[in-house]
């Protein structure tokens, strides 16, 4: 510690002065103040030793003490707040870090999403083109065993059909005279539908017998058509058949034959 | 019931210590070896230990001893404060450094709640109230180290004030006062037996082989007055003096021996009566005869110890006049001859003392002598007295506080500081408010209150302190051991709060004093209510 | 006369000190209405003590000027 030349003279005139002060009242007895003690010379030395008291007090206590501790709360203060900046610059590195690591994330997830969405395609292909396949099969077996079902069936109901329509056939086929045919054709001409009507252009009609000219322009007369192409196909058995481009008028026996084949079916 | 007889065994230790501690060692124990208990002299101002030691003659008084000693407790602790932190350097602090931090911390931080920012704004505001703070703390505990109010100069008791018979301590110039009763008061001292005390005991004792102590042994009181009567003839000046001092009190022992024998032996007497007629109280005649023996008796003794009392002689014949003596008498008459025998005994015993210590003032017993007691009354002056129980450091201290409130009021406001005394503006403004003339009278108060508060600051330090002081003293002379414990630790409690106290106040007032004032003399709640709302 | 004169002052000392009656009546009081406030309001206790103990100490001031008068009708008169 360097001290004050000046301090340490002062302090001891001080102190010599404390100690003789109370000279300065010696002559002053016979004050009633005495009897108590009050006594002007010990006064004068209480203050100047109070002035030491302080004097050493103020330099090598309240001053210092009070300046290192408010250098230490400084200090302390200054630590707080670097401490508080490196608190809030990592808060920053961690905010930004998390920034990072979520877009990452983020990242990560769709390309997993991706990476999953293709595989299920890929699968949900596969998958597609196995039960395709397998409902391929499975249709090609149905369709094969229905075909050979219904094969079966059709041979059993052709022969059944056969038989009834052979049946049919005998008992058509006996009455069906030309008398008969006659009056089929007739009772066609009569009773002709409103779809072959009218049918202008090139009409082929298919009869089971040929027909007479009479009969021919009756018919045309009947269809309404110009050019008339006559056929004779005698498995029509009966009546006539009429096709005018796409469009067939089936007033044959045979066809009616064939609906109630299809009915008994 | 384990614990109950545990706290039997407990209770009657505690009961054993407080009967050895505060009974028999205070009130036999010690009186029986010399060393009761001394109720020492009170007074006010500080007691002399030195004449003139001071320069200038000034007498140095053990008050100003406590300031000395106080200033070297604060030294000692600065200093070691000081080291301890190497000059409030040192950043990690020891635990004495610790502890001084603390202490200031919490004074500077009390101090600066209750001044708020003026105690820093202020110069020296802090430093000042703290250092009176510390001061006071250091006067006050220092006055309660063992020996402080205790140890002290021995010397014949002055004048009016009573003191006890010294013994020889461990060295020649150590003394113990000499107290062999319990809560005796001491024996009073006069203006003469005080000179008599100091010529012995500065001019004689143990300087000349005649002034020793002349024992007397197993010889009979005649074979001592011939033995001095011989030792007279040879010597010269002082000590022949002294040689017919002690013949003078061995013939007046020759002369009491006898008077005390048959005192005694009438006593014995009347006491057998006194029995007697409280035994068969038909028997009034032979009380009556008993009686008249003993004030024939007593007229004699009275006459031979040549009309030591005249007053007690009328009273004795009394008793003996009336005839139908009832039984008051009788008791009057052991009480009367008792006291006589006392008297007499006194004076045997002062002749006694004055044979082995010429011109002796304190009558001793034989035992009492044989144990080494100097017959003459002393006192002890304590060495150290509390510093702030003399009036001189508190009527300064508070002198001081009202003048640095004084100074401080002016620092703050400047001249119109004085307006707080004499409001001149309330004067001059009299005629458009008559009430300011209220406002200019409670300034002339505020001037009373300036020197009320010096009154106040010295006396509740100095009353507080050395009321302590004295409480200590009673309390020990009553019962000395462990009871005064109690007192010490309120003393030390007392001793803290006083220095706070007259710091906090000084702080408090130089507050006040630098608020803006209007009127009347609220300032110090205001500014505490602003405190209080931070 | 002297013991008169000296029991006087005595009595006088006495009656001077019976004036710290009403201070200690009154140090009372504050304490009493002080322990209540802390009592309904701890957290200001630190307040309340050091206004308290101002309280105190003002107050204590009428018995130091009865010790006063006491002292001096004791040794100075």
């Amino acid at each position: 510690m360097r001290v004050n030349k000046n301090v340490v003279l002062l302090t001891l005139v001080m102190a010599a002065l404390m100690v003789v002060s109370p000279a300065f009242a010696a002559e002053e007895s016979g004050n009633p103040l005495d009897t108590l003690g009050i006594n002007m010379g010990f006064m004068i030395s209480q203050w100047i030793n109070f002035g030491l008291v302080f004097l050493l007090l103020t330099t090598l206590l309240w001053r210092p003490l009070v300046n290192a501790m408010d250098a230490r709360t400084a200090k302390i203060k200054k630590g707080i707040e670097d401490a508080a900046a490196a608190a809030n610059a990592r808060r920053n590195a961690e905010v930004e870090a998390e920034k990072i690591i979520n877009q990452a994330q983020r990242e990560a997830q769709q390309r997993v999403a991706e990476s999953q969405g293709k595989g299920e395609d890929v699968a949900k292909q596969v998958e597609a083109e196995a039960r395709k396949q397998a409902d391929k099969i499975i249709a090609d077996a149905k369709a094969a065993s229905t075909a050979a079902r219904d094969a079966e069936l059709a041979g059993l109901r052709g022969q059944v059909t056969s038989i009834a329509v052979a049946i049919a056939q005998q008992l058509i086929g006996k009455s069906l005279d030309e008398k008969r045919q006659k009056e089929l054709v007739s009772e066609f001409l009569s009773n002709v539908p409103a779809s072959a009507q009218n049918l202008g252009g090139a009409v082929e009609v298919t009869s089971a017998m040929p027909l007479e000219a009479a009969e021919q322009e009756k018919v045309k007369k009947a269809l309404g058509a110009s050019g008339v192409i006559f056929k004779v196909d005698p498995a029509i058995l009966g009546g006539l058949i009429v096709r005018a481009g796409d469009r067939v008028v089936d007033g044959s026996v045979r066809n009616n034959l064939t609906n109630l084949s299809g009915r008994l079916n | 019931m384990n614990a109950r007889v545990r706290g039997l065994i407990i209770f009657a230790v505690i009961v054993a210590v407080a009967v050895v501690a505060c009974g028999l060692l205070p009130f036999v124990w010690l009186p029986a070896a010399g060393v009761g208990m001394a109720l020492p002299v009170i007074t006010v101002p500080g007691e002399v230990v030195s004449y003139g030691a001071l320069p200038g003659g000034v007498n140095l008084t053990n008050t100003f001893i406590g300031m000395i000693v106080a200033d070297i407790l604060l030294v000692i602790f600065v200093l070691l404060a000081w080291r301890a932190s190497k000059g409030w350097t040192k950043e990690v602090p020891g635990r004495f450094q610790a502890f001084v931090e603390m202490l200031v911390e919490t004074i500077y931080n009390f101090l600066k709640n209750l001044g708020g920012e003026r105690l820093r704004s202020a110069p020296l505001l802090w430093p000042f109230v703290a250092t009176i703070f510390l001061f006071l703390l250091a006067a006050n505990m220092s006055k309660l180290f063992p020996g402080v109010e205790s140890v002290g100069k021995i010397h014949c008791a002055y004048a009016d004030t009573s003191g006890y018979p010294v013994v020889q301590g461990a060295t020649d110039n150590a003394y113990i006062l000499y107290v062999d009763r319990a809560l005796d008061a001491g024996n009073a001292q006069t203006a003469e037996t005080e000179e008599i005390c100091n010529t012995w005991f500065y001019a004689y004792k143990g300087k000349y082989e005649y002034a020793q102590r002349y024992e007397i042994g197993d010889r009979s009181f005649e074979q001592v007055r011939d033995d001095l009567t011989a030792a007279a003839a040879t010597a010269e000046g002082e000590e022949l003096a002294f040689t017919q001092a002690r013949l003078e009190a061995v013939e007046q022992l020759i002369a009491l021996e006898p008077v005390l024998e048959a005192q005694q032996a009438a006593l014995a007497a009347a006491t057998a009566a006194a029995a007697d007629d409280h035994g068969s109280t038909d028997d009034h005649s032979a009380a009556e005869e008993d009686h008249s023996e003993e004030a024939a008796a007593t007229t004699e003794e009275t006459t031979a110890t040549e009309g030591e009392e005249a007053a007690t002689e009328g009273e004795e014949e009394a008793p003996v006049v009336e005839t139908p003596a009832p039984v008051e008498p009788v008791v009057a008459d052991v009480t009367v001859l008792e006291a006589e025998i006392a008297a007499t005994q006194q004076a045997y015993n002062l002749a006694l003392s004055g044979v082995q210590y010429p011109g002796a003032t304190m009558p001793l017993t034989a035992e009492q002598l044989d144990n080494g007691a100097f017959p003459f009354i002393f006192h002890v002056t304590p060495f150290v007295r509390g510093a702030a129980s003399d009036l001189s450091l508190t009527v300064a201290y508070a002198i001081m506080a009202v003048i640095a409130v004084q100074v401080y009021g002016v620092m703050a406001l400047g001249p119109a500081y004085f307006e707080k005394f004499i409001n001149l503006s309330a004067l001059g403004n009299l005629s458009k408010r008559p009430l300011g003339a209220v406002d200019f009278i409670v300034g002339i108060f505020e001037i009373i209150s300036e020197f009320a508060k010096i009154i106040s600051l010295a006396f509740r330090l100095f009353g507080n302190i050395f009321a302590g002081g004295v409480a200590l003293i009673a309390i020990s002379f009553l019962v000395s051991i462990l009871v005064p414990g109690v007192i010490l630790l309120l003393e030390v409690v007392i001793g803290a709060v006083q220095a706070l106290v007259f710091s906090v106040l000084t702080l408090v007032f130089v507050v006040q004093a630098m608020e803006h004032h209007g009127s009347g003399d609220d300032h110090g709640h205001d500014s505490h209510g602003e405190t209080a709302h931070h | 006369m002297e013991g008169l004169e000296i029991g006087l002052k005595a009595i006088g000392a006495g009656l001077a000190m019976l004036g710290a009656i009403g201070p200690g009546l009154g140090i009372g009081f504050l304490v009493n209405g002080a322990l209540q406030a802390i009592g309904r309001n701890p957290d200001a206790g630190g307040q309340v003590q050091t206004n308290m103990i101002l309280g105190i100490v003002f107050t204590e001031a009428v018995a130091i000027y009865c010790l006063v008068v006491a002292l001096i009708v004791l040794f100075v008169l």
